[in-house]
């Protein structure tokens, strides 16, 4: 059981990591394409580019408000803001 | 002859594994110096045959069972997680609010918990050594392994000839190099350009997350076959560049806002 535990943890570290905020985020992402393929709102042509266009905006943005709440977090913690853990990759 | 497509493949996974080898490589070697040579390679070899077992099952399972366009869906999805991952951390380093990754502080580090550790025998092996030496090389290389897989049935898809053989080879030539290397110095391989090679590999493993989750999200479209990018594989040079103009955006930012918090007195 413990072993399985870990290796589930292993997988979540992989995979998540110590931003859920991307993982959550992506999944949002991808529900909207589908959606939008399903329905046909955008023309087939432009589907490709508008999906990839979207992805990668809303994830910067996932990126920045995240590094901008974590920063704050730590300021408030009485750090420094910045991270300066050195073992997590 | 070799096909360009597949140097791009190799040079790719290559760069991603080596990263990882290196990391792999400061633990072990912490272990080795500390707990002995032979718990820490008894750990390394367990990881490693492990980490076989699941690059087969895996790989035999997503190839053999699972539906192309949907293939590409999933791995395109993992890759994008995984990528933006990789990236958002090369973006707070660079800009400023995330320490650089130094190996040579964290192979003391590792070389102090060590020490610090009671230790237990059986068999003749060191528990602590083994444990650690087998965590270390089982979660960077799962990465491997799931770059390699990735990597190497997006490519198959796409026709690239023996893909998941030209993926694996990257990956084995990285991990050959790492040792050989780290045979040689004898020391955590601190010379080598990590935080640049991360930020790289975070802008590749993104653009091809997009790439691929963007084709493989038409599974779930009325005709459940792979949606095509206009220019079909020129489209991947230019979400590259795309995500490196929005990471230097992102950079220039986050370095804005921490000046105006320090200006603000925040801290």
């Amino acid at each position: 059981m413990q072993l399985l535990k870990d290796f589930l943890g292993l997988l979540y570290d992989l995979v998540i990591g110590d931003c859920w905020q991307i993982a959550a985020g992506a999944v949002v992402l991808l529900g909207l394409g589908i959606e939008l393929l399903r329905s046909n709102a955008i023309p087939t042509p432009f589907f490709a580019v508008f999906l990839g266009v979207t992805i990668m905006s809303g994830a910067a943005l996932i990126i920045l408000f995240e590094a901008r709440a974590s920063y704050r977090k730590n300021a408030n913690g009485g750090g420094s803001g910045r991270t300066e853990s050195q073992i997590d990759g | 002859m070799v096909n360009a497509d597949v140097v791009g493949l190799m040079s790719a996974v290559f760069l991603a594994s080596a990263v990882e080898f290196v990391e792999a490589f400061t633990i072990v070697l912490a272990m080795g110096v500390t707990r002995g040579w032979r718990s820490a390679l008894a750990g390394t070899g367990a990881a490693l045959l492990t980490l076989s077992a699941v690059t087969v099952v895996l790989g035999v399972a997503l190839h053999e069972y699972v539906n192309a366009a949907l293939l590409q869906f999933i791995v395109g999805a993992l890759l994008l997680v995984f990528g933006l991952q990789w990236l958002r951390k090369a973006v707070l380093r660079s800009a400023g609010l995330k320490s650089l990754h130094d190996e040579d502080k964290i192979f003391a580090e590792e070389l102090a918990m060590a020490r610090a550790a009671k230790s237990e025998r059986r068999w003749g092996i060191d528990g602590f050594g083994f444990v650690v030496s087998f965590k270390g090389v089982l979660l960077e290389g799962l990465e491997v392994v799931f770059i390699v897989i990735t990597f190497g049935l997006g490519a198959a898809h796409r026709g690239i000839p023996d893909a998941m053989w030209s993926a694996s080879i990257g990956a084995l030539a990285a991990a050959a190099v790492v040792v050989v290397a780290g045979v040689i110095v004898r020391r955590p391989l601190a010379m080598v350009p990590e935080n640049t090679m991360k930020y790289v590999v975070g802008l590749l493993l993104s653009s091809f997350g997009v790439f691929w989750v963007v084709e493989g999200i038409g599974y779930f479209g009325p005709a459940g076959t792979s949606v095509i990018w206009p220019g079909e594989l020129l489209a991947l040079g230019v979400i590259l560049l795309g995500w490196f103009i929005i990471s230097r955006i992102l950079v220039v930012a986050l370095r804005r806002f921490d000046q105006s918090q320090i200006e603000a007195g925040a801290y």
